[in-house]
């Protein structure tokens, strides 16, 4: 467990810089997300999927967060060139949080729940790390076809896009562990002009997505990305809901 | 815009009104609300951009596909 903010020892610090945030609106949504729940400087934030930090980046250099960073394989920076901003980044998964209880603000999972093994071990990390009142941001792929949950073999709507969650499936899982949602906004748009941008560009969205996590195969998608008729959406829920 | 050559070089493309080749350039197009930048053959005079068959029925076709959810 982390020591409040103490560095874990295990972190890895390889030096790679920031990428380009190619991601579904850009650091728009997460701006977005950071006035809506009103972060200050000093506030203990953690993005779970950290990647290149470049959320990290934001976070710390224009509102002053403390900021914590996840990764399955950080092969990230502990600093920018200038020792301006100075992440904290570990080796970790969602399901299993180096973070001791009720000790963050805020917790960020962008493009990463569609990526999770087990949601509920996650969500229920996610819960235990949280303040009270504290928010959960998550920002991600969601099935836009898929409205019926009742089917056994679907569990939180998961379906058959394997990973994808639906609205309907997300505001399940959230009531399950006490969030309480407060924010649900489509981004569809923003995953259309990013895949878009890729074609333009001459790559292919799918090998894309299937880079930025992690190389994981096959597919977490299971499909084509814009065949499958997914939808990109900000959510926000607060912590320990009553 | 003409072309000298149609079995040539795409850069083998000429501008009619300003009779200078094409370049390759970064051209800015937008679609459906959304901008994006693109290689295109461009006359570096008039900035009249050819947008050729390849392109039109390839990639632009592909990225309309996905902008309009087709």
């Amino acid at each position: 467990m982390l020591d409040n903010c103490i560095f874990m020892k295990e972190a890895e610090a390889v030096g790679a810089a920031p990428s380009s945030l190619a991601r579904p609106g850009g650091l728009y949504i997460t701006h977005r997300a950071v006035e809506f729940c009103g972060f200050t400087a000093g506030d203990r934030v953690a993005d779970i999927g950290c990647g290149s930090c470049g959320t990290l980046e934001y976070l710390m250099t224009t509102r002053g967060i403390c900021g914590f960073g996840l990764d399955p394989a950080p092969s990230r920076l502990t600093t920018d060139a200038r020792g301006i901003w100075r992440p904290q980044v570990v080796r970790g998964v969602a399901e299993a949080l180096p973070f001791k209880d009720s000790l963050l603000d805020g917790l960020f999972c962008e493009c990463v729940l569609s990526l999770v093994d087990d949601l509920d071990a996650a969500l229920l990390e996610f819960s235990r790390v949280l303040k009270k009142g504290g928010h959960l941001i998550i920002s991600d792929l969601y099935d836009r076809t898929s409205t019926d949950v009742s089917l056994p073999d679907r569990i939180y709507g998961q379906s058959n896009l394997q990973s994808a969650l639906s609205k309907r499936g997300m505001e399940q899982l959230l009531d399950a562990h006490r969030f309480m949602l407060l924010v649900w906004e489509d981004y569809t748009m923003a995953l259309k002009e990013l895949a878009a941008r890729l074609i333009l560009a001459g790559c292919s969205p799918d090998e894309f997505w299937k880079q930025g996590c992690r190389d994981r195969t096959p597919n977490p998608l299971g499909r084509s990305l814009m065949s499958a008729k997914l939808g990109y959406c900000l959510v926000i829920a607060r912590s320990h809901a009553p | 815009m003409t072309v000298r050559d149609q079995q040539k070089e795409k850069n083998e493309w000429t501008c009619t009104r300003c009779g200078i080749d094409l370049e390759l350039a970064k051209v800015q197009i937008t679609y459906v609300g959304c901008g994006f930048t693109i290689d295109a053959l461009r006359c570096p005079q008039c900035h009249l951009v050819l947008v050729t068959e390849d392109m039109a029925v390839g990639k632009l076709a592909e990225a309309e596909r996905v902008l309009e959810d087709k």
